[in-house]
């Protein structure tokens, strides 16, 4: 625990005390929104996603039709202005279930990289402050991960576990864990031989609280672009497993079933196919831009 | 070099046998009873634990693996009990059929993403540098079952060009094409991605560096200086690259072909799994890893060739 008071910091010429470093903070947060806003990259990523964010959250209320309902007489109807973007092979409004599709990959990809985050975060501290032979097992360990084919990982283990989007956020979650602790412990690497970790170290804080509460913060830049990729990879990573049919499964509309699903009706009825996939494609390209505008705000 | 090939050659066979011993683990965890699988809901449970027996699935872990990984290398590979035919037939026959459509896509798209990658960092800055690269990271962020959905819409329903399924090519460049295309652009999409940025990377660096600055200097003709001091340098990492990919190819090979319905190893990999086949799971899973290391190895003997750094450093 720190020994150092305030006030003695505060005598040392040159010290900062730890007033000044909250409100650097905080002026450096309040630069980083104010570049984000102005950045063209950002604010396209951000208007894309926010119109699936809205449409997972209020679907309810946006959809002209339940996108469960099924109509026998108007199957593989071509989109009208009755039915914009047609209807499937259950009479189901495709533009309705688009609409609705939003909300199972927004909630299975984020969690599934929130869990990646701390399993993430918390393993690349440790192995970047402490270094040594954990450290280098596990190194080679994530080198030999990586050459693995991940779906064919992910396939196993679902195939093992058996379907379900639980088991979907957790296999996505657990292979994010090492690529994220990778990203973490290189970031680490460089912050540990910073002056101000060595001055806690002389103080006499412990490992734990160092890396907490002195190198984490020092990091959330480049743990914002890893997650913010890492999303981006989860919702690519979650619709191509319920295209394989390991995730959700049929009456729900989720985009990567029903492309599936369209498959075997795409002579006859394109447009079951062609709507989820660009719903698809928009949502996972606008977390790119988002991510990709991050980077370049904090690189400035 | 000698002592350098068989350094890597041993780090392969060390890291084929944790993967195939992985792979069997994983696969052997999977719940379910292959036995009741295979004779139904109906068989008694004394015929159930007959065929078990049978199949040897009520032997120790370790012990199973070393019989399973001698029969693997004496080539004998055993049936598949719910396709009910043998085993290594199916599994070297699907694996020829991606080989093709993976060594098709291959063929195609290094050459022009290293292309693109160097044209990118010559002009580095540029708009032709911009447009390469933006479009590359948007190309490897998308999935290959939407890439897939679009190009079968486009050439196949509404353009008529191409079959909306795919089969095994005959030899004849038409049929190749005409078979081979559509899956492998969505496989294309990704590598672009990738090769193209490695290129890229590698060609920015080498251009900054000294011995470009001499060559410069010293007054040789840009084409020269490229092609003689820059290409040379920054080609080595894309080749570890190319070779990385084809670990990322067979996952995509599995939505690929199970999208264009193509009887390829990753649909088999993916039916295998989900019903269970461990017979024909296991060894199919174990020739990708070995495909996987020999491209590796390959690559990293490659690179050690055309450059003595690597080989003069161990």
């Amino acid at each position: 625990m720190s020994t150092v008071e305030q006030s003695d910091l505060a005598g040392i010429p040159g010290g900062t005390a730890p007033e000044d470093v909250a409100s650097l903070r905080r002026a450096r947060r309040a630069e980083l929104v104010r570049g984000l806003l102005h950045s063209k990259t950002f604010m396209i990523g951000a208007a894309m996603v926010a119109v699936w964010v809205i449409s997972a959250l209020f679907w309810r209320w946006i959809t002209p039709y339940n996108p469960q309902a099924v109509d026998p007489i108007n199957t593989l109807k071509a989109p009208s202005s009755a039915h914009w973007f047609g209807t499937d092979n259950l009479g189901r409004d495709v533009f309705s279930r688009v609409i609705a599709g939003a909300a199972p990959v927004l909630t299975v990809a984020p969690l599934a990289t929130a869990l990646g985050l701390l399993g993430g975060i918390t393993l690349g501290l440790l192995t970047g402050y402490y270094r040594g032979w954990v450290d280098d097992v596990f190194s080679r360990l994530v080198d030999a991960l990586l050459t693995f084919p991940l779906i064919i990982l992910a396939v196993l283990v679902l195939a093992s576990l058996g379907r379900s989007p639980r088991n979907v956020i957790l296999v996505i979650g657990i292979i994010f864990t090492p690529l994220i602790a990778r990203t973490v412990r290189s970031a680490v690497l460089i912050e540990r031989e910073r002056e101000y970790v060595a001055a806690a170290q002389l103080r006499g804080e412990r490992g734990p609280r160092i890396m907490v509460f002195e190198i984490l913060p020092n990091i959330t830049g480049p743990i914002t672009v890893e997650g913010t990729i890492r999303l981006g990879y989860a919702i690519f990573a979650a619709a191509t497993l319920a295209f394989l049919g390991l995730g959700i499964q049929d009456p729900s509309p989720d985009w990567g079933l029903q492309v599936a699903n369209a498959r075997a009706y795409v002579q006859i009825a394109w447009w079951m196919a062609i709507f989820p996939a660009l719903a698809l494609s928009t949502l996972v390209v606008g977390v790119h831009l988002i991510a990709d505008g991050i980077r370049r705000v904090l690189e400035e | 070099m000698g002592r350098y090939i068989l350094k890597r050659l041993g780090l392969s066979l060390i890291t084929l046998v944790i993967v195939s011993f992985t792979v069997f683990a994983a696969a052997e965890v999977l719940p379910g009873d292959v036995a009741r699988t295979v004779l139904g809901p109906y068989a008694s449970q004394q015929q159930v634990d007959q065929l078990n027996h049978k199949l040897g699935t009520d032997q120790p872990l370790v012990k199973r693996y070393l019989t399973w990984a001698g029969d693997f290398v004496k080539g004998d590979w055993g049936t598949s009990p719910i396709l009910n035919v043998p085993v290594r037939p199916l599994v070297l026959d699907r694996l020829k059929n991606s080989l093709i459509l993976a060594g098709f896509a291959l063929l195609l798209i290094v050459p022009i993403s290293v292309l693109l990658g160097v044209l990118a960092a010559l002009n580095y800055g540029g708009a032709a540098d911009r447009i390469i690269t933006i479009t590359g990271l948007s190309f490897v962020a998308l999935p290959e079952f939407v890439v897939g959905t679009f190009v079968i819409v486009v050439f196949a329903v509404q353009l008529g060009w191409f079959p909306t399924s795919s089969s095994v090519p005959d030899a004849n460049p038409v049929d190749i094409f005409k078979q081979l295309l559509l899956p492998s652009i969505p496989l294309m999409f990704v590598l672009f991605g990738y090769i193209s940025r490695m290129a890229r990377v590698g060609t920015v660096e080498s251009l900054r560096s000294n011995y470009t600055r001499t060559a410069v200097l010293k007054g040789l003709p840009r084409r020269q200086v490229v092609g003689r001091h820059v290409l040379r340098n920054s080609l080595l990492p894309t080749i570890t690259v190319v070779s990385v990919q084809v670990g990322y190819l067979v996952g995509g090979l599995v939505v690929v072909e199970t999208l264009f319905s193509y009887p390829g190893i990753g649909q088999l990999i993916l039916n295998a799994a989900v019903s269970h086949d461990l017979p024909v799971l296991e060894p199919a899973v174990l020739m990708i890893a070995i495909i996987y290391l020999v491209a590796n190895f390959v690559a990293d003997v490659l690179v050690a060739v055309l450059n003595p750094r690597v080989r003069l450093a161990t």
